[in-house]
């Protein structure tokens, strides 16, 4: 009879294994990584890849196959042991992600259903905002690492077999991000189709691109990056090859030239050779071409002569997320503030009063933790919601809450996805007027316990709103004590409060009704006297 | 600088021969004790049989295709068959003369004596015929044939008796029945012919009671004894002895097939009755008796060997297996425990601490055991994942795997089925294993898994740890005794890493990715050793130093050889101990004068591949599953795996570069492809490399377990 684990007799070591998997348009691939919780490191332990082709299907003909999803649940089946075998089956230790692919495909609910029932997976399909989330993650290193390269503007692209992602850097900054529909399967599959020769294709590339360009163009007046950043698989592959060795944990300078050169000799060869020669799955091989040949024009068209190569993907950067699963990296935090504030400037927001209210907010959030229960990543939206609440008032003050919801659930906020931005769209409609109901239509569609912290947070910003109803950031911060069945808010900044207890009284109810707690506010100095 | 020559090299097969004389050699060396010298007479009967059914098959097939596939010195397979046959014919000879002339006379005066049925007493046949009926009888199948085509499928490589017999059936019957004159009928109706093969449950030695000494019989004398007890009152009119080798060259058709293991089976089958190629008949046969097996079985006279004395000296390997006269064999050199495993910590902690290597059976293999039959029943061991390419028939490997994965763990084993003639063998294991919970997989498609790798994970306090056993040996106990070979273990994050990727690559978990250490065939492996060649011949061109030491089993692929001789050319000092096939030509001006070949054939068998590249002066040591052959660079899984602790790299060069100074056990290959035992020069002293190894061995044992006190220890009161 084997003894007891030694493992699991110790106390929780702040070491954790998780596991992400992620349903690509030509592969499903699963990373196994450990987490030291206590250091903040990430460790590779396994990593598995099995070709399945679901951009095939989805790309040409708009669902997912009976035969692929079967083939989906196949590959699953064996990562689910493997997870077994490592031990990782609690649910909140694997996400499962799935991208362009699963996301167009018609029959997608059917797909993530059929999944579930046969893997038990839950299938988060990933949207855009949260690709730029994680891709920014992914490149936070080298812009602490190598910050040589980050001292003017950036264009980080992505080729992905369904779709391609830019993101904008200005030195650190994400100045813009968007996802185009151009791929390096959806190319192939698009040129088999059209059964078009290897010179047509590339003008057909070429087109695409183009027209990919200038929409960034027209959406980013002053771009001008000085550095392209390709990240993926196919982009990877051509600097180990020109270089001779592994791209590492750094940023590897390639030439222009060269990687041109490359491309050129990768496309001028057979596909089967290619997979023969770089001992790569045919898939893989077929779609080398197209992949690469984006990179190499996206950098030509923007007349960007230093292209940079770095190991980073997206399984990474989810699993650096999960080191703090209750709420976004301060990083990510502001870059996503930062877009938020870009985006009340648009709709002409009165910016100090909205960010004082943010900031009030949070400083009640955290005062209230016990009471309201919530991770930091409400915080997150909180604040989001409480810079945007009135930019509803650009189109008209007449019901000016349900129109900031609709601006930000239409405007597209860096790193959010939709999910969230529903959220923070609600948390802002419900800054005044009626309280959440039934009928609502956003609000019934979520879960109990995103609806309950959607009330919570409309609680808070209510509150935090009427003591800056003068709009003059009198009250700088606030302390809360509670006092059996009462909470004292005490204000800190300014001696006559009367304007704000006026406010708050007429705010309050909401608040009082979620928590049960029947709040005052005080000036500090009332309280020490 | 040089005109360059054009490349020659030494054809394979002949190459192989040569090899095999030198382990004849060792037959007809008499520094050898007695019975050790049977042992190489032994071994190089059974290697040549295997030479038949793999090399000389695959040839024939070759030929018989009409494929004019010319080999590396541009000899087509007619051509390479007469050199072969020559060659072979020699090697006969040689071998009967070895066991006439020297060996039997002499063990006969030591008092291992074999007898003939002539010199028996009368008592010691009836004590004969008793054994021979009551144990022996029942066991003897014979077969009469009747006509060309009725001949029987005989199993290759089993010796047979063939009995000529009178006919005595009714000749007037016979004409009637046919229709004929009785003269045409006695024309038509000659002799009969009966086979008897030799079951394998029938000792080929049969023990005679002697008050000293060891007196035997083969047991194709006591047949010939008792012929009268199966053919009764027929009369025998000849017998001989003879066997026949078919070709084992017949590989499983993996293509679009769904099961392995039945394909498999048919292919054992299709082996059984496969072509034959080499019939080895006495050379006292008649003609008659030699015509009629020529015909029957369609053999050439030129693919007729005639054996003067015993045939199937493979089998003499059981006279080395006597009980007793331990001063006719070496003094065994018992394998010495490993300081490092030796105290009693768990060998986790063990190889946790640092990198361990083992050089075995100079050292004991029991730590490779060890390291599964701990993981089994470890509680913080979660998986283990193997290969096995040929392992024992008790395998205590094979027995902790089950264990393990009764235990709970998820156990995973590549089972190389397609490991040549241990087939039958392996699917045994595999179906074992399989019931006790183990995941098997039968091999990858279309290429072998040579590759000898061990890993375990374990989950400890400070995260998940992988534990890995790296070797040049199979995982088989039995042979680790008698094959020389290297053992790494370690737990370096990197080759850890590499390890997962590679055992999921090969499983098929994963496509196979860059690896950190690690090179693997058929992926990057013939890259990795023509770079590594490469980088010494462009550091020697640049006038730097660059320097090759390899230890293989075998140098065949064209590829490697000629950048070897590129590497020679730029003043590359390149050492190589190859004991097997060698197909470069060493030490020839213009092309390989920097090039030095030797070989050593000794008590054990030189197993182990190393590698070691001067690297600017970071040299780089490293140990891999895989010869310089073309099979194994793009037709196998493999590995080469780098040893980086320094200790172990020391150690390990050393007894890399301690074969090219033996002068009793090693010969060097000359430039006309002869090799020449090296001679000891004067002052020099005598290097026996194995034996050096093997007190090296037994210094580190006992350097570790009694450790000379440098530093004093007062005893003080307190």
């Amino acid at each position: 009879m084997p003894a007891e684990s030694t493992f699991s007799r110790k106390s929780p070591t702040g070491i954790e294994l998780v596991a992400v998997i992620d349903i690509g348009s030509s592969s499903l691939r699963m990373q196994i990584a450990e987490i030291n919780h206590g250091m903040g490191t990430i460790r590779h332990i396994d990593f598995f890849s099995q070709a399945v082709s679901i951009g095939k299907d989805s790309f040409l003909a708009g669902t997912i196959e009976k035969k692929t999803i079967e083939d989906c649940v196949m590959v699953l089946r064996i990562y689910r042991d493997k997870l077994n075998e490592y031990g990782i089956t609690n649910a909140d230790r694997i996400r499962v992600i799935a991208t362009s692919a699963v996301r167009e495909a018609t029959n997608r609910m059917a797909f993530c259903d059929r999944v579930f029932i046969a893997t038990g997976f839950e299938i988060e399909p990933f949207d855009e905002a949260e690709i730029h989330r994680v891709t920014y993650l992914g490149i936070v290193p080298f812009i602490q690492s190598q910050p040589r390269f980050f001292a003017s503007q950036s264009l980080v692209c992505e080729v992905g077999g369904g779709t391609t992602e830019l993101l904008l850097l200005d030195q650190s900054d994400v100045k813009f991000s968007k996802t185009y529909r151009l791929g390096s399967l959806r190319l192939q599959k698009m040129m088999e189709v059209y059964d078009v020769s290897i010179a047509k294709s590339r003008s057909m590339i070429e087109n695409q691109v183009q027209q990919a360009i200038s929409d960034f163009r027209g959406s980013t007046k002053h771009a001008r990056p000085e550095n392209v950043i390709g990240l993926g698989g196919d982009i990877r592959f051509a600097a180990n090859e020109i270089n001779h060795q592994p791209v590492g944990d750094e940023l590897v300078e390639l030439k222009l030239d060269d990687l041109e050169s490359f491309v050129n000799e990768i496309v001028s060869q057979q596909e089967d050779n290619l997979a023969a020669k770089y001992h790569m799955s045919l898939p893989d091989a077929q779609s080398l071409g197209p992949g690469l040949l984006i990179q190499v024009m996206i950098a030509r068209r923007l007349k960007v002569n230093r292209f940079l190569v770095g190991k980073s993907n997206l399984r990474d950067g989810v699993i650096k997320e999960m080191i703090e699963p209750r709420g976004w990296s301060d990083t990510i935090q502001t870059q996503i503030v930062q877009s938020a504030i870009r985006l009340g400037r648009k709709f002409k927001f009165n910016e100090n009063h909205a960010r004082h209210v943010a900031k009030l907010a949070c400083n009640l959030f955290d005062e209230l933790k016990d009471l309201h229960q919530l991770t930091s990543r409400y915080r997150g939206m909180l604040e989001l919601a409480c810079l945007l609440h009135e930019i509803g008032v650009y189109i008209s003050s007449k019901s000016r809450h349900k129109h900031s919801a609709y601006l930000i659930r239409n405007s597209g906020l860096f790193g959010m996805g939709e999910r969230d931005i529903d959220m923070v769209a609600l948390v802002a409609r419900y800054h005044r007027g009626a309280i959440p109901l039934p009928r609502h239509d956003i609000y019934s569609q979520l879960g109990r316990k995103s609806r309950v912290a959607v009330s919570k947070m409309a609680a808070i910003l209510r509150i935090a709103k009427s003591l800056d109803v003068k709009r003059k950031q009198r009250v700088k911060s606030v302390r809360a004590e509670f006092k059996g069945n009462r909470l004292d808010l005490i204000g800190k900044g300014t001696v006559d409060i009367t304007m704000e207890q006026l406010e708050l009284r007429q705010n309050v109810g909401m608040f009082e009704v979620i928590f049960g707690k029947e709040v005052s506010l005080l000036s500090s100095r009332t309280v020490y006297e | 600088m040089n005109k360059k020559l054009k490349k020659t090299y030494f054809n394979r097969e002949l190459s192989w021969l040569s090899f095999n004389q030198r382990v004849l050699d060792q037959a007809l060396n008499d520094a050898h004790p007695l019975l050790e010298r049977v042992k190489f007479l032994a071994i190089s009967a059974s290697n040549l049989d295997e030479f038949f059914m793999v090399r000389v098959g695959g040839l024939a097939m070759i030929e018989s295709s009409n494929a004019n596939k010319v080999d590396i010195v541009g000899w087509t397979p007619v051509q390479q068959f007469d050199q072969i046959r020559k060659k072979v014919r020699e090697m006969y000879q040689m071998q009967a003369d070895c066991l006439r002339e020297q060996l039997e006379p002499q063990l006969k005066m030591k008092g291992i004596e074999r007898v003939t049925a002539s010199d028996l007493t009368e008592s010691e046949k009836a004590q004969l015929s008793v054994q021979f009926k009551s144990e022996t009888l029942s066991s003897i199948a014979p077969i009469a044939v009747e006509a060309d085509d009725s001949f029987p499928m005989l199993a290759g490589a089993r010796l047979c008796m063939c009995v000529r017999l009178k006919n005595e059936s009714n000749l007037l019957l016979s004409a009637i029945e046919e229709n004929d004159s009785i003269e045409q009928a006695a024309n038509r109706k000659t002799d009969r012919f009966v086979i008897i093969p030799f079951s394998r449950s029938i000792p080929r030695f049969w023990t005679l009671p002697s008050d000293s000494g060891y007196r035997y019989l083969l047991f194709e004398d006591v047949l010939a004894l008792f012929l009268s007890e199966i053919f009764g009152e027929q009369e025998v009119l000849e017998t001989t002895i003879f066997r026949i080798t078919r070709n084992g060259d017949v590989a499983v058709d993996e293509d679009g097939r769904v099961d392995l293991l039945s394909g498999m089976r048919e292919m054992l089958e299709a082996r059984r009755t496969s072509e034959c190629i080499r019939l080895e008949i006495s050379e006292a046969a008649g003609s008659k008796i030699k015509g009629f097996l020529q015909t029957a079985i369609g053999v050439r006279n030129k693919d007729t060997y005639l054996i003067f004395g015993p045939l199937g000296l493979g089998n003499f390997f059981s006279l080395y297996g006597i009980p007793g006269f331990k001063e006719l064999k070496d003094k065994p050199w018992e394998p010495q425990e490993s300081p490092d495993f030796a105290e009693e910590r768990s060998i986790f902690d063990v190889i946790s601490e640092k990198d361990r290597m083992l050089y075995h059976p100079f050292q004991q293999y029991d730590p490779v055991v060890q390291l599964l039959e701990t993981a089994a029943s470890d509680p913080d061991v979660i998986a283990i994942k193997q290969t096995l390419y040929r392992t024992s028939s008790d395998s205590k490997i094979v027995k902790a795997l089950e264990l393990a994965a009764e235990n709970g763990k998820h156990v995973t084993v590549i089972v190389e089925l397609k490991a040549r003639f241990d087939e039958a063998r392996n699917i045994y294991w595999a179906r074992h294993m399989e019931e006790a919970g183990v995941d098997v997989i039968y091999g990858v498609r279309g290429l072998k898994t040579h590759a000898k790798m061990c890993l375990v994970i374990r989950k400890e306090p400070t995260g998940i740890r992988r534990y890995m056993h790296f070797g040049t040996g199979n995982y088989n106990e039995s042979t680790a005794r008698l094959y020389s070979d290297v053992s790494l273990f370690t737990c370096d994050e990197q080759l850890g890493v590499d390890a997962v990727q590679f055992f999921n690559a090969i499983t098929g978990l994963s496509v196979p990715q860059t690896m950190g250490k690690i090179a693997a065939a058929p992926i990057n492996l013939r890259e990795t050793f023509l770079e590594l060649i490469q980088l010494e011949t462009a550091n020697a061109a640049r006038g730097g130093v660059g320097q090759i030491i390899a230890k293989v089993n075998s140098l065949v692929d064209q590829e490697i050889i000629d950048a070897l001789y590129d590497a020679s050319q730029a003043g590359v000092k390149v050492r190589l101990n190859v004991r097997g096939i060698c197909c470069l030509v060493p030490g020839k001006k213009g092309l390989s004068e920097n090039i030095r070949v030797v070989s050593v054939v000794d008590r054990l068998l030189e197993h182990a591949r190393v590698f070691c590249f001067h690297h600017a002066g970071d040299e780089r040591v490293f140990i891999s599953s895989a010869d310089w052959m073309g099979r194994n660079l793009d037709r196998r899984v493999e590995l080469l795996v780098p040893v980086e602790d320094r200790e172990i790299k020391s150690r390990l060069l050393k007894i890399t570069k301690l074969y090219f100074e033996d002068n009793v056990a090693a010969s060097e290959l000359q430039p006309d492809g002869t090799y020449v035992p090296v001679i000891r020069k004067k002052k020099k002293g005598r290097v026996r490399s194995q034996e050096v190894i093997f007190e090296e061995a037994c210094k580190i044992l006992s350097a570790r377990t009694n450790p000379k006190t440098t530093v004093f220890e007062p005893h003080r009161g307190r």
